[in-house]
């Protein structure tokens, strides 16, 4: 409190103040219903939000991940395969007879 | 410099309610839920209003809860600047919100006969002086008397300097004085009637 508050016309006043207008009652159950529903709403939606951002997120490097382990997959049979038809035709187009 | 910790009796509460507990939530609300009621049918006058703008600041509360910082500000500080917002908010929507420098200068009204009010023309004379003040005098008033804040809490409110607190409680008392002084004689005996009682 500070100076002012303890000038004598400001205890009169203040006096005054409390005796003439009283606060209704507060409608204690609404508000505490309203509130609680609030939290547990918040609470619950927590978990679900993570959940959800959390499966959509596996789903994404689970996706992109695979598609780029295929194409890598698929780049290499190709090599391996292009390595053995060349291999092959190296055979086929050497005089193995004449080198042996 | 960083600020010094703030010790907040209902911080407890608030880590535990962080955590889910609907226990601890349900303290709290009960905890503050009385005096933000008060400070909105204060300041809007309306029940309805008063008990959405009661729901509304502990529903953001619940949003601020996973990231309160315990030791940076009083809970309850925090939810009467919520509070005193929202009202503001509601009276500017509706176009009843009245700044210092729109208000009219008080003034005096000079003697009246010496008639002795009925209780409930006395609450309607506080009430209406008291609605006369611009909204941001009658906040502080009503933080300050009826809430019993101290004028730094009160700042920390209204987000003004305690000066700017003292400069608004005066002004508003003065305007109360003013606008009450014909029933002075009244207010002062239902006073002293209300302790007897």
């Amino acid at each position: 409190m500070s100076i002012l508050d303890h000038h004598p016309l400001n205890k009169a006043l203040a006096k005054v103040l409390v005796h003439g207008s009283p606060v209704p009652e507060m409608p204690a159950a609404r508000i505490e219903a309203a509130a609680m529903a609030a939290f547990s709403a918040q609470t619950a939606s927590r978990p679900d939000w993570v959940k959800t951002f959390g499966a959509l997120a596996a789903s994404l490097v689970l996706g992109v991940g695979g598609f780029v382990y295929y194409q890598s997959w698929q780049t290499e049979q190709k090599a391996l395969a292009a390595d053995a038809d060349a291999f092959a035709e190296q055979l086929l187009s050497t005089d193995l007879d004449s080198a042996l | 410099m960083s600020n010094p910790l703030i010790f907040d009796p209902l911080a407890g509460l608030i880590a535990k309610a962080g955590r889910g507990d609907r226990a601890a939530a349900a303290a709290l609300v009960k905890a503050v839920s009385p005096k933000l009621w008060r400070i909105s049918w204060r300041l809007l006058r309306d029940a309805a209003e008063a008990e959405d703008v009661t729901q509304e600041a502990l529903i953001r509360l619940w949003k601020v809860l996973p990231t309160w910082q315990a030791g940076r500000a009083k809970v309850e500080t925090w939810l009467h600047q919520v509070t005193t917002n929202l009202c503001f908010d509601r009276l500017r929507k509706a176009g009843r919100f009245v700044d210092e420098d729109q208000a009219p200068e008080p003034l005096d009204p000079g003697p009246m006969p010496d008639s002795r009010l009925h209780q409930s023309a006395l609450r309607d004379c506080v009430d209406a002086a008291l609605a006369s003040l611009p909204d941001r005098q009658r906040a502080a008033i009503v933080l300050t008397h009826y809430e019993e804040l101290a004028a730094k809490e009160v700042g920390e409110v209204l987000g003004i300097s305690v000066d700017a607190v003292e400069s608004l409680l005066a002004r508003g008392r003065r305007a109360l004085r003013l606008a009450l002084a014909p029933e002075k004689a009244d207010l002062l005996q239902a006073s002293v009637e209300g302790h007897a009682a």
